[in-house]
């Protein structure tokens, strides 16, 4: 499952690859949601080049990263959970819950992973 | 005011079909829908290798039964999709039935007098399996997902159902092993008796096929083994030659009507509830007691108070002792009427499923009343010698032989734990 080594990127080049990865999980929400992305032709995946077109959608005019995970795109309680679980899993790492609950949109999470990835780094070159 | 209870819409899913018609009809032809699971790898490798299995589209594409249909046409709750099959099976039974009575489309509906009881007898026992594989694989704190609990909980297709159409009268399920069917349908005639709804949406599911699910029934001794070469010919009622019941998946759901509601807004009427009974064995967890299903017998005919029986859907599930002893039961109930009543076991054809028997049976019941065609007891070639004398129905279906317009059938369920439940339903002219 984990094709991509985390570790081994940093700077924007990490930054380009967790938001791609956000983007796909979070995918199934949006479109569970019913929400149509305005400027979208159906994503072909793969390559960075595509994920940085990807990270541009707009729904509704608006950014999907900055889009609210619950007043926007419209996640339960238990639907927020299982977002961050599939996050935690897919970087090997376990957001906090009381950082959890105050995600807004996939920008902060997004932060979140880089951050955590990064302090997991240092932590393992110590 | 006797408040009076009638049936107004049915809808049922099995291995037979979709549909409370297309089951029935397959029973009148004589189809079994019994096949092989013998090259499904969790449940491979049990003594027993026969299941009545809905066929899926991921399994087979062509012809399989497209599941999705549970959660299609309600995208306002999201989290159905994830919900386990004994929930998904209860959605398209329960949509079917309330399409069939039409109560949505009547204006004065009282939806706080609507209530949902819809039973199981081993809810999400899939799930269940999955969930605690996936810690093993993940790790307990990613294995187990936060939708879980709610996806297998046995009353969430009553609290699926309430939030999809708004009932917001008593909202319950009941569970009573193998006689979670009647019990349900016994259940929800009481809240309307006890006037506390005008509606009850009524009925059972059942997902068993686990590797648990499968191999607890399969420890007990309690499925046939010795025809998984020949699957359409494992569930055998009342045979010599049988040997253990045939475990099988599926929904069915009532809809249950106060009678002077159901003619005010003219609601068609299959039946009317005449007579229940409820008792328990008080002997032994598994093995049946005949006097205990006779107090359950006799109480439903008293209640019903006529003398117009005209078939009876046994419980019959094809083991040795308790085919034995559920028609012990009836001789001692109908003494020597007996052999003037039909009597036939639709398990033949579906297989036992479990908690969904009983209200899948209490359908096929109802429209072999309405249709005056009993469904035959597939495989019976050499009945046991309690049966010498009756009509078992073997094989092919017959038609009800009097001319009578007022008559009855009885359907029985029974479960470990001793417990025994038979329903009446009587035709109803209007």
């Amino acid at each position: 499952m984990n094709e991509v080594n985390y570790f081994s990127l940093s700077g924007n080049e990490l930054r380009e690859a967790i938001t791609k990865k956000v983007l796909d999980i979070l995918d199934e929400y949006i479109e569970s949601s019913g929400l149509k992305k305005d400027n979208c032709s159906d994503d072909k995946d793969i390559n960075s080049e595509i994920s940085e077109q990807k990270a541009n959608i707009l729904i509704n005019g608006k950014n999907i990263l900055d889009l609210h995970l619950v007043d926007e795109v419209g996640l339960d309680s238990l639907s927020l959970v299982e977002l961050l679980m599939s996050v935690d899993e897919e970087f090997g790492i376990s957001i906090e819950e009381d950082v959890a609950e105050h995600l807004n949109n996939s920008n902060e999470l997004i932060d979140k992973v880089v951050e955590l990835i990064q302090a997991d780094k240092k932590y393992n070159a110590n | 005011m006797i408040r009076r209870v009638v049936v107004t819409g049915m809808g049922a899913l099995s291995a037979l079909g979709c549909g409370a018609k297309q089951n029935y009809d397959a029973l009148i032809q004589g189809k079994s829908a019994i096949s092989s699971i013998g090259h499904i790898d969790h449940l491979s490798g049990f003594n027993s290798q026969v299941a009545s299995k809905i066929i899926t589209k991921t399994e087979d594409p062509i012809n399989g039964f497209d599941i999705s249909q549970a959660y299609q046409n309600t995208p306002s709750i999201k989290s159905l999709k994830k919900a386990d099959n004994f929930i998904l099976y209860a959605m398209i039974a329960t949509q079917e039935a309330i399409d069939d009575s039409q109560i949505m489309e009547y204006r004065s509906l009282n939806k706080n007098r609507v209530g949902v009881s819809i039973g199981s007898g081993v809810a999400g026992v899939c799930l269940y399996e999955d969930t605690i594989e996936k810690t093993r694989v993940k790790g307990k704190r990613l294995g187990i997902s936060p939708f879980f609990l709610p996806s297998f909980l046995l009353n969430m297709p009553s609290g699926y159902i309430s939030i999809k159409y708004g009932f917001r009268g008593p909202n319950d399920s009941v569970v009573a092993a193998c006689a979670t069917g009647n019990y349900s349908i016994i259940n929800a005639m009481r809240s309307i008796l006890l006037n506390e709804t005008d509606v009850m949406i009524a009925g059972s599911c059942e997902a068993p096929l686990s590797t648990i699910g499968v191999g607890g029934f399969c420890a007990m001794r309690a499925l046939s083994t010795a025809y998984n070469d020949k699957p359409e010919s494992a569930s055998r009622p009342w045979d010599q030659g049988r040997d253990g019941f045939v475990i099988g998946e599926g929904a069915g759901t009532l809809v249950l009507e106060e009678y002077e509601h159901a003619k005010k807004r003219g609601a068609h009427i299959y039946a009317e509830i005449t007579g229940y009974g409820a008792s328990a064995d008080a002997s032994d967890i598994t093995s049946p007691d005949p006097s205990g299903a006779q107090i359950s017998m006799n109480n439903a005919l008293s209640m019903h108070g006529k003398d117009n029986i005209s078939y009876i859907n046994a419980h019959g599930t094809s083991t040795y002792v308790g085919d034995i002893s559920e028609i012990k039961a009836m001789h001692g109930v109908f003494g020597d009427n007996l052999s003037s009543i039909p009597i036939s076991s639709t398990k033949s054809s579906t297989g036992h499923l479990l908690g969904a028997a009983g209200s899948v049976e209490a359908i096929y019941s109802i429209i072999a009343l309405n249709n005056r065609v009993l469904p035959p007891t597939l495989n019976l070639h050499n009945p046991i010698d309690e049966c010498a004398g009756l009509n078992m129905i073997p094989l092919a279906a017959q038609n009800i032989a009097t001319k009578s317009n007022d008559i009855a059938v009885m359907s029985n369920s029974f479960g470990f734990g001793g417990t025994n439940t038979s329903i009446i339903f009587n035709k109803i002219d209007i």
